[in-house]
């Protein structure tokens, strides 16, 4: 509850309360007092009593009823001279009665108030569950809140909101996967369709020599050529397969430097368009991994950089290796200066079958691997950087006993 | 409201303007004679004539002799008026009860100046201090209540005896409230004395 807001309320209710009081006081209660206390209605009594006994001395046959009269008039009369007596007490006490009144319907009203603000309080605390329950993705949300005021509307509208997203929700994961699913129908039909076709043109030629004896050695070479188109649809189907069955890593702990140090001796030359360049990080770096698979993320991400440097004006460029710590975290960066990840795609490039590559170049499964990979070592592969002077991936590792724990 | 301590200069002012009773042993206790001239006095007077019943209440108190020994007297003076007679009635000390009527003010006045009154019993020895205290109250208590009771029905809107359209709780309510106002209603002294006197040595009559 808001402190400043509450003290002017009170402020506020307890002045309204002494004018209420002053006014009622001063203004009602006390006049009419004063009122019937006016001396001139004693003074009017007392005559009366004398012209009562006047009235039976002028009239004896009415003495009884006079008498009765006089001796009413009389009560009266003293009722009020008691009254005048005790005018400052019985104001006091009427001062009292008003305050205590006054101070009883303060007491409820606040004790209304606060159970009403607690519960104010509760219905927002509600609300403000649901918000982040909602901003957490829970679908379906039911607040419970069936008021009518503007708290209940809030809530409802919180609980449509939350049925419209699921709604959404489900309906963009559909989306999403069918899209996914199309990508992945037009790379295999086009990858397998491609080589087919090579293949039965071929085989309709081979069947052409076949029946040439003569042109028996141009029935060689067709075979041959059927034999790679062969041999590139089961690199095709092989790579599915290193996808789907991706084996676990067999971590052991090793100098990282020094098996990054390997990989940048032994393939300093398979990417002709590239150079290799090492920076240590001057002292061992001890992570569990497995050096296998390591090396073929280096691979994958070093082909993508040689792949991107060629279909960009076909430039030289260099791939830095950059070792370091970060926290408890062991990191190795490895940065290009090639053209960057266009912005489209790149929230999107460790989903399988994202790509910059035409159909036919490449399926988009290497980086989906290459996150996997990284992900089993109990670290992480994000892109740290990627502009138009060059893109750095960062691969994390996890601490050897942390990794262990 | 009227300050505490004016009322305390007023009492402290006619304290010095009265004079204080005689004292004396008697047979029948302490006595007190030559009562102070009140009844004369201009506020008494005016509101004898009013027909309330004033009560003159005497307090005493014997000092001196181990445990306070108390005692009083009490005097109502009611003015009838219609017939035009003072009516008073006393109780002394010794629980004895009298009636009597006086025509005009100047008899009531001259018994009053004659008047004996055993205001404690037994007496004390000789020489003991009393401690005398005069109250004059200016209505008796059955007026009180009379008062009281027309009050509550002049607040609750009763007529002639007859309840009021309220009804049920509200009703309760508000004759609770009226009765609260109604009891404010007490019998405070019109005027207060006292007097510390010295028993003179008895004379047995």
């Amino acid at each position: 509850m808001n402190l400043r807001f509450a003290a002017i309320t009170v402020c506020g209710m307890l002045l309204t309360a002494a004018a209420v009081l002053w006014l009622f006081d001063r203004q009602i209660s006390g006049a009419w007092f004063r009122l019937g206390l006016q001396p001139e209605i004693a003074a009017a009594l007392e005559r009366s009593l004398a012209d009562q006994k006047e009235l039976a001395r002028l009239a004896p046959e009415r003495r009884e009823e006079l008498r009765s009269r006089f001796g009413e008039t009389q009560t009266l009369l003293n009722h009020l001279r008691i009254l005048e007596h005790n005018r400052e007490e019985i104001l006091r006490r009427w001062e009292l009665v008003l305050l205590a009144a006054v101070g009883g319907i303060l007491a409820v009203a606040g004790g209304a108030h606060l159970v009403r603000q607690s519960r104010l309080d509760a219905r927002i605390e509600r609300l403000r569950m649901a918000l982040v329950a909602l901003s957490a993705g829970q679908e379906d949300l039911e607040i419970g809140d069936r008021g009518r005021d503007t708290l209940g509307r809030i809530a409802a509208m919180i609980e449509e909101t939350s049925r419209a997203m699921a709604r959404d929700r489900k309906r963009l994961a559909y989306l999403k996967n069918l899209s996914v699913w199309q990508e992945t129908a037009r790379r295999h039909a086009h990858e397998m369709r491609t080589p087919l076709t090579a293949a039965r043109l071929e085989l309709a030629r081979l069947q052409q020599f076949l029946e040439e004896p003569q042109r028996l050695d141009e029935a060689r070479q067709v075979a041959a050529s059927v034999g790679e188109e062969l041999e590139r649809l089961g690199r095709f189907t092989q790579q599915f397969t290193s996808f789907a069955r991706l084996p676990q890593p067999r971590l052991e702990v090793h100098d990282l430097g020094r098996v990054v140090e390997e990989f940048a001796t032994t393939f300093a030359a398979a990417w002709p368009n590239l150079t290799l360049r090492l920076e240590p990080a001057g002292r061992p770096l001890p992570v569990a991994l497995d050096r296998e698979m390591l090396r073929q993320t280096l691979v994958n991400l070093c082909d993508n950089s040689s792949l991107a440097l060629r279909a960009f004006e076909g430039r030289r460029g260099t791939v830095t290796l950059r070792l370091s710590e970060a926290g408890r975290n062991t990191v190795l960066d490895v940065a290009d200066d090639g053209p960057g990840i266009p912005p489209e795609i790149r929230s999107r490039v460790f989903e399988p079958y994202v790509t910059t590559r035409k159909v036919g170049e490449g399926m988009g499964l290497g980086l989906a691997i290459c996150k996997k990979i990284l992900l089993d070592h109990g670290g992480d592969l994000e892109i740290r950087e990627s502009t138009v002077k060059g893109t750095t991936f960062r691969l994390t590792f996890p601490h050897p006993q942390e990794e262990a724990a | 409201m009227r300050p505490r301590w004016l009322l305390l200069l007023f009492l402290s002012v006619r304290l010095d303007a009265l004079q204080a009773p005689a004292v004396e042993a008697a047979r029948e206790g302490v006595v007190l004679t030559r009562l102070p001239s009140i009844l004369t006095d201009k506020e008494v007077r005016k509101h004898l004539e009013t027909g309330l019943t004033t009560s003159f209440v005497f307090e005493t108190r014997a000092l001196g002799t181990g445990a306070p020994v108390k005692g009083g007297a009490r005097v109502d003076i009611r003015y009838e008026l219609w017939d035009e007679v003072y009516i008073v009635s006393r109780v002394d000390a010794n629980g004895r009860a009298a009636r009597t009527t006086f025509p005009s003010f100047g008899h009531l006045d001259q018994w009053w100046r004659d008047a004996r009154l055993a205001v404690l019993r037994p007496p004390p020895p000789a020489n003991a201090r009393i401690e005398i205290r005069l109250r004059v109250i200016p209505f008796s208590q059955t007026e009180q209540l009379e008062t009281q009771r027309w009050f509550s029905q002049a607040l609750s809107g009763e007529v002639s005896g007859s309840a009021g359209a309220a009804s049920g709780e509200s009703e309760s309510f508000g004759q609770f409230l009226n009765l609260l106002i109604a009891t404010s209603i007490g019998r405070p002294a019109l005027l207060e004395y006292e007097w510390n006197l010295t028993i003179p040595p008895g004379k047995k009559r």
